[in-house]
């Protein structure tokens, strides 16, 4: 077994193919569109990224500037609030009796429902604080403008710790019977000797900062921005999401690394209702919470995806426009060339007459045009090819025909004219004409010749020498002459009863080496004659020559037999006679007979001689 | 999700939970085997241990833990000093009078921050300040005044300066809601928890105002996770995980109270869903009151729970209050 088979036959060794376009048209589709694609899809996804990361940066800060402005806002309200408690303590009557009430002075007697009612106008006055308390040196709450939280005692709370000492802020803290979560603000209140004697406290609700928190000048729509304190609880209204105080707790990346590592930044994550967000976190030390502003991602990279579905469009508009066109253009080099493959096809099958279209003057006409020349050329040969055989069988047929005429006709002159005439009809040419050689051997007489011209020149006894023209030449060089343009032949000699001769051709009738005579014939077309002409008008004067031998030994031995006969009859004429006399005289009147003359003949009386 | 699909990724987290748990760890070393003896019966105010057992954090911890019930004849002081449980849950109080008994318990974590104790009394503008509890009718847990509760609501009305004998005592028998105050037997019922009775009530309708201790100075931490100074110094570390476990499990019921009120029937299904879902909501600001750390515990609070001890003579003399408690196994980052 051959081992290459072997080898070519294992499945392991099968390669992978691509798939195989075999069509021109697909090829050249697959092509445009790649084309056409590649460099949409490109840029279009380089752009996106592009104003996608452009839109980021601008979101983020836009988000950073909104949420620095916020903490702002934010500490300024802080600050406000705190300036605010000062001004109690500079209200030098408030003052007076706040001192009055915590020195607890026996003997001056102050009405608390007035002091009440000056914090509660001053709560009023600056439209921020809900509640504002005074605490005494033991943390019980003296006063307040919410009547319920008097007698309290807030001596563990932080702010009373701190505020006996320096002004101090809350972080935001549950406050279960209030129910609700605020900021205290506190400092200390000190007598006119400058003791401590208690605090001075305000309570300012979230709904504050909620308002803060819910001016959201500057972002999308779906952006937000909230308060979580450091148990992740969350303190403003959320934009997405119902928030229950005390209840609602949020737990993202943004908040889990603000609350965490103490700090503030930025990143992309997925936020409470699990929607991907830019996301900047700010830890606000002031008041020990994360301060969050978001924008949904889908809604800032928007115009990124305005981006990416306009070269999604675009694809989509150029992936029609390439087949569309790639259609067009490749039919119009697919087309001609199966025009031509038809064409050639049929012309396979043999129909050279067709010839392919050219409506193109690019490669492919270029092509078309060089076809059909070939095409044209395989025509024109096959064509002269088939008239040569045309021809040849009919220089055949005329051979046979001569051949068999020559060997029915034994008269000369009858033959020749045959000859001479069968050979101009076979070849259609214009004049024929057959010289045979004298016993002189120098002079050429016209034996038989067609038409008028030959009529005429037969009875003018029509005889050349062999020194002179076409024909003279054939008779000494013993060869074919071919003149396929009389006009070129200097030697051509024109007669003026064949004024139409434009080409001639001449073949010596030969028997062996003997010159017999001439077949000349002529045209009236220039090149009309060929040179194989030659060659059948040789063969056909071949068997000429042999008729001519026939008929000439057929016309001796007619003579000799007829002598022979008349010989016979005149010895026999002479037998007859009894005497000499009239034996000699039959004789003579018989010879004299036989030779056509009256011949006397005279008979002399000789002693036995004659 | 597809079943089969969700359980393949039930296994994948089991799987990585598991190779995370060898990776933190000695994959060769056993879990530490903690019990824990809760203050009371199974409730959702164990709420973290529950959400820590079933979220896995004590198995991130290598921690096999194991709840056990408590009731009125057990106590967790008891449990934990002679070894049965490792991990209890007790009054503050309590916690300070053992160390005067020699007892060396240290408290390292409180699952509420503030006590949730409070005067229950119908909302019709009776009684609004402890002051107007003078002259009426007071349910109280035992009639001799000696329960722990009894003895912080004697401590509201010292501090608040009211005569205890302008007040008649009636021992609470029925706990239900406001029966007793609607039944006309007590005009207010003391040492209810904020996060357990006044919620019933508000689930019956009934319109109530409530009486924070915390208000009139008496704070005493309810319910804080202590172990022995022995155990903490011995297993400073397990102590640390169990803390951060726990904690982390506060934290998860704070922000799934329904999910995790769910958790508390596995532990007790004759437990009420509903009331569990209700009580969990109403103990987040106990858990959770935004100032500090859940579980952290602030001196100031020993203070006074130490000063009403001394004021009842229920010690003698003061102890160090550092000794009692620590904040140190709280990690701040939970």
């Amino acid at each position: 077994m051959n081992p290459n088979q072997v080898i070519s036959q294992s499945p392991t060794k099968r390669r992978f193919q691509f798939p195989q376009f075999t069509s021109l048209q697909s090829r050249l589709l697959l092509s445009f569109i790649l084309l056409a694609i590649l460099p949409v899809l490109i840029t279009g996804i380089a752009a996106s990224i592009i104003s996608a990361q452009g839109l980021r940066t601008e979101a983020f800060n836009r988000l950073d500037a909104v949420a620095s402005q916020k903490e702002n806002e934010i500490n300024t309200l802080l600050n406000v609030l705190k300036t605010n408690l000062d001004l109690i303590s500079e209200d030098s009557e408030a003052q007076q009796n706040i001192l009055t009430l915590l020195q607890n002075a026996p003997n001056a007697e102050i009405n608390p429902q007035l002091l009440r009612n000056d914090l509660a106008s001053f709560v009023e006055k600056t439209g921020y604080y809900t509640e504002v308390f005074i605490l005494n040196s033991d943390g019980t709450i003296v006063i307040s403008t919410n009547q319920s939280q008097e007698e309290k005692i807030q001596k563990n709370q932080e702010y009373f710790i701190q505020g006996l000492n320096t002004s101090y802020v809350t972080p935001p803290t549950y406050e279960v019977a209030l129910s609700n979560y605020s900021i205290v603000i506190s400092q200390p209140v000190k007598n006119q000797s400058g003791r401590i004697v208690g605090v001075l406290a305000g309570r300012v609700n979230l709904s504050t900062f909620n308002e803060i928190m819910q001016q959201r000048s500057g972002l999308g729509e779906t952006a937000e921005l909230y308060l979580v304190s450091s148990n992740y609880a969350v303190l403003t209204d959320l934009q997405h999401g119902e928030l229950n105080l005390g209840e609602t707790y949020i737990r993202t990346e943004g908040v889990t690394t603000a609350i965490r590592n103490k700090t503030s930044g930025s990143a992309i994550y997925a936020d409470y209702t699990d929607a991907t967000v830019l996301g900047v976190y700010r830890w606000i030390p002031s008041l020990q919470i994360a301060l969050i502003a978001e924008n949904d991602q889908d809604e800032a990279l928007q115009a990124a995806t305005v981006v990416f579905q306009t070269t999604l469009t675009l694809i989509l508009v150029t992936v029609l426009a390439a087949i569309l066109v790639s259609f067009l253009v490749t039919r119009s080099i697919t087309l001609p060339i199966t025009k031509l493959v038809n064409v050639s096809e049929n012309i396979a099958q043999g129909n050279l007459n067709l010839q392919a279209e050219i409506s193109q003057i690019d490669e492919i006409g270029a092509l078309a045009k060089s076809f059909n020349y070939m095409t044209d050329q395989l025509f024109q040969t096959l064509t002269s090819l088939e008239q040569r055989v045309v021809d040849r069988t009919r220089a055949l047929a005329t051979s046979t025909e001569v051949s068999r005429r020559l060997s029915t006709i034994l008269d000369e002159k009858q033959l020749v004219n045959e000859v001479v005439e069968q050979i101009k009809t076979a070849y259609n040419y214009y004049h024929g004409q057959i010289y045979l050689l004298d016993e002189s051997g120098q002079t050429l007489v016209l034996a038989g010749a067609t038409g008028e011209g030959g009529k005429a020149l037969l009875e003018k006894d029509h005889s050349i020498s062999i020194e002179r023209g076409l024909v003279g030449r054939t008779a000494r060089t013993k060869a074919g002459v071919l003149v396929p343009d009389t006009s070129k032949d200097p030697e051509w000699v024109p007669n003026p009863l064949l004024p139409e001769t434009k080409a001639e051709i001449a073949v010596p009738i030969l028997l062996g080496d003997q010159l017999l005579g001439v077949i000349d014939m002529q045209d009236n077309i220039v090149g009309d004659i060929y040179p194989e002409d030659i060659e059948y008008l040789t063969a056909i004067a071949n068997q000429v020559a042999i008729a001519l031998q026939n008929s000439r030994s057929y016309t001796q031995a007619r003579q000799r037999a007829e002598r022979e006969s008349l010989i016979l009859s005149i010895n026999q004429k002479i037998q007859n006679e009894s005497t000499v006399a009239s034996a000699l005289q039959v004789a003579i009147r018989e010879v004299g007979h036989a030779l056509g003359t009256s011949t006397r003949v005279t008979l002399k009386k000789n002693n036995g001689t004659s | 999700m597809n079943k089969k699909l969700s359980h393949l990724f039930m296994l994948l987290t089991v799987t990585a939970s598991l190779i995370s748990a060898c990776a933190s760890g000695n994959p060769f070393a056993e879990n530490d085997k903690v019990n824990v003896q809760l203050s009371w019966f199974h409730s959702v105010e164990y709420a973290g241990f529950y959400a820590a057992l079933e979220n896995g954090y004590y198995a991130e911890e290598n921690i096999d833990v194991t709840l056990t019930g408590g009731g009125p004849t057990v106590d967790a002081l008891n449990e934990v000093n002679s070894g049965k449980a490792q991990f209890g849950i007790s009054t503050g109080d309590s916690l300070i009078i053992a160390r005067t008994k020699q007892q060396n318990l240290l408290a390292v974590a409180t699952l509420f921050r503030n006590t949730p104790l409070v005067v229950m009394s119908l909302d019709d503008g009776n009684i609004e300040k402890p002051e107007d509890l003078s002259g009426k009718t007071v349910g109280v847990i035992a009639p001799d005044l000696s329960t722990t509760w009894d003895i912080q609501f004697l401590a509201l009305l010292q501090r608040m300066d009211i005569d205890r004998e302008s007040i008649t005592f009636s021992a609470i028998e029925d706990y239900h809601g406001t029966n007793e105050i609607t039944s006309g037997k007590v005009d207010a019922l003391s040492g209810m928890f904020a996060t357990n009775e006044p919620v019933l009530a508000g689930m019956e309708g009934s319109q109530i105002n409530l009486i924070y201790y915390k208000d009139y100075g008496v704070d005493v931490y309810p319910n804080a996770l202590f172990v022995t100074e022995e155990f903490a110094t011995a297993n400073a570390d397990l102590v640390t995980r169990f803390v951060r476990a726990t904690l982390r499990g506060y934290q998860f019921a704070i922000e799934h109270p329904e999910e995790t009120a769910a958790f508390a029937l596995k532990y007790d299904e004759t437990l009420d869903l509903a009331f569990q879902q209700e009580v969990m909501k109403a103990q987040i600001p106990f858990i959770d009151t935004g100032d500090a750390p859940i579980g952290s515990m602030d001196e100031d609070v020993w203070n006074t729970t130490q000063e009403i001890l001394l004021d009842f003579g229920l010690i003698s003399e003061p102890i160090d209050i550092s000794t009692v408690y620590t904040n140190n196994f709280i990690n701040p980052n939970n």
